[in-house]
């Protein structure tokens, strides 16, 4: 299992969202958007658990051949987690449980994916990348949380 | 003309005949003429149950029709199993390496339904196959793409537009993404864990520079420079080509 923490800074992304925001793969480029094809059978998938909206509507999609799960760039604010508090938590579930169900009679697959989280109004962004199987998505909730502890001890 | 009238209980032990049947020549030393006179059988029992699972699907009964799904990746299992006998045989070995590939594939999916012993010995069977018989690749080809979203192969509406998730079973048919158009490529790489394990290495340069067939190990009688690494040719995409619908 593998996770990294970058911080970056970008004035974008200050949704209103009270839920998660899924952002294209190239989220900090200029270029057209270009969302992991993971997306739209996930968003799917969630959307009946867990308030989640696309940031745009997606057209082009990153078809990764290889054999992890390349999950969709995960965007929290700060606003939508002091708003529901619960989210990460129920978006890690949701996770799992979509992993399970997509690849029920396959091997269970690694998985790959960034969850951003971005102070509202700031230009901080915290890039969280995650490497591994179902069972360390747990760490990952985890480190979240510790991300978003920090930046609100910040604020 | 007369209609016959065939109950579900029927369809299942005559299903689990023709399985057992199949498995009687899924063996090497089978004979070649026998094993492709299976492989016509198995073609023309897929047709059998495709037809009663468009009778289930016309009267709107999904478990039925996902059960008859089943039986269809299993005897396309059995199928592609004998093919690969019947590749070996021939001496096409990356034929034979798709055709097992495909029998597993197969497994996977008819595993999304249901899971029995019968299911799990073909599977360990395909395995010890695999292990024993093909030379084995640390690894493989994954290209990236960027690419339009596509169709949904359940309903035909554009994929974004309707509820369908992809690798979920609906009335007998697994959801994908068709009718895709690759607007970009954007890499290739070699992966250990690939999505399609038909995409292999089929040659490689000794040390030498002298080329060789990767199943075989003969010299092809090509020689490659290798000052700048050693050279491989691969298979980069397979066009997916499961009977899923």
């Amino acid at each position: 299992m593998k996770l990294e923490i970058k911080e970056l800074t970008s004035d974008k992304f200050d949704e209103q969202s009270k839920g998660v925001v899924i952002l294209p793969h190239n989220y900090l480029s200029e270029e057209k958007e270009e969302y992991h094809s993971t997306t739209l059978s996930f968003y799917k998938y969630s959307k009946e658990k867990v308030e989640i909206a696309y940031l745009t509507e997606p057209e082009l999609l990153v078809e990764q051949r290889s054999g992890e799960w390349f999950g969709p760039v995960l965007l929290f604010t700060s606003m939508a987690l002091s708003e529901n508090p619960e989210l990460v938590s129920i978006t890690c579930g949701v996770i799992a449980n979509y992993v399970t169900d997509f690849f029920k009679g396959q091997k269970e697959p690694s998985v790959r994916l960034k969850v951003i989280h971005k102070e509202t109004n700031t230009s901080k962004l915290t890039e969280i990348s995650y490497e591994g199987g179902l069972e360390g998505l747990d760490k990952l909730e985890k480190t979240i949380f510790e991300v978003v502890s920090k930046s609100s001890v910040n604020d | 003309m007369t209609d016959k009238t065939i109950s579900f209980d029927e369809i299942r032990n005559d299903y689990f005949d023709f399985i057992d049947s199949c498995g009687k020549f899924n063996f090497f030393t089978r004979s070649k003429r026998i094993q492709s006179e299976k492989v016509v059988e198995c073609e023309h029992y897929l047709q059998v149950i495709k037809s009663y699972k468009k009778q289930v699907i016309d009267k709107g009964v999904e478990a039925l029709a996902n059960e008859l799904f089943h039986m269809q990746c299993m005897v396309n299992a059995s199928r592609s199993s004998l093919l690969m006998w019947i590749a070996l045989k021939e001496e096409k070995f990356n034929d034979a390496w798709s055709a097992l590939v495909d029998a597993q594939e197969y497994i996977s999916i008819a595993l999304k339904i249901k899971d029995y012993e019968g299911l799990r010995n073909l599977e360990k069977r395909l395995q010890a196959a695999e292990e024993s018989i093909f030379p084995g690749w640390s690894l493989y080809n994954s290209p990236g793409f960027v690419e339009t979203i596509g169709n949904c192969s359940i309903c035909g509406e554009l994929f974004s537009l309707c509820d369908h998730v992809e690798n979920q079973i609906y009335m007998g048919q697994l959801c994908q993404r068709i009718d895709r158009k690759i607007v970009r490529t954007d890499h290739f790489a070699f992966v250990q864990n690939p999505r399609d394990r038909r995409c292999i290495i089929t040659k490689i340069s000794e040390d030498d520079g002298q080329e060789i067939d990767y199943f075989t190990w003969e010299k092809t009688g090509e020689k490659k420079d290798n000052s700048d690494g050693m050279h491989a040719e691969a298979i980069m995409f397979k066009i997916p080509t499961l009977d899923v619908s």
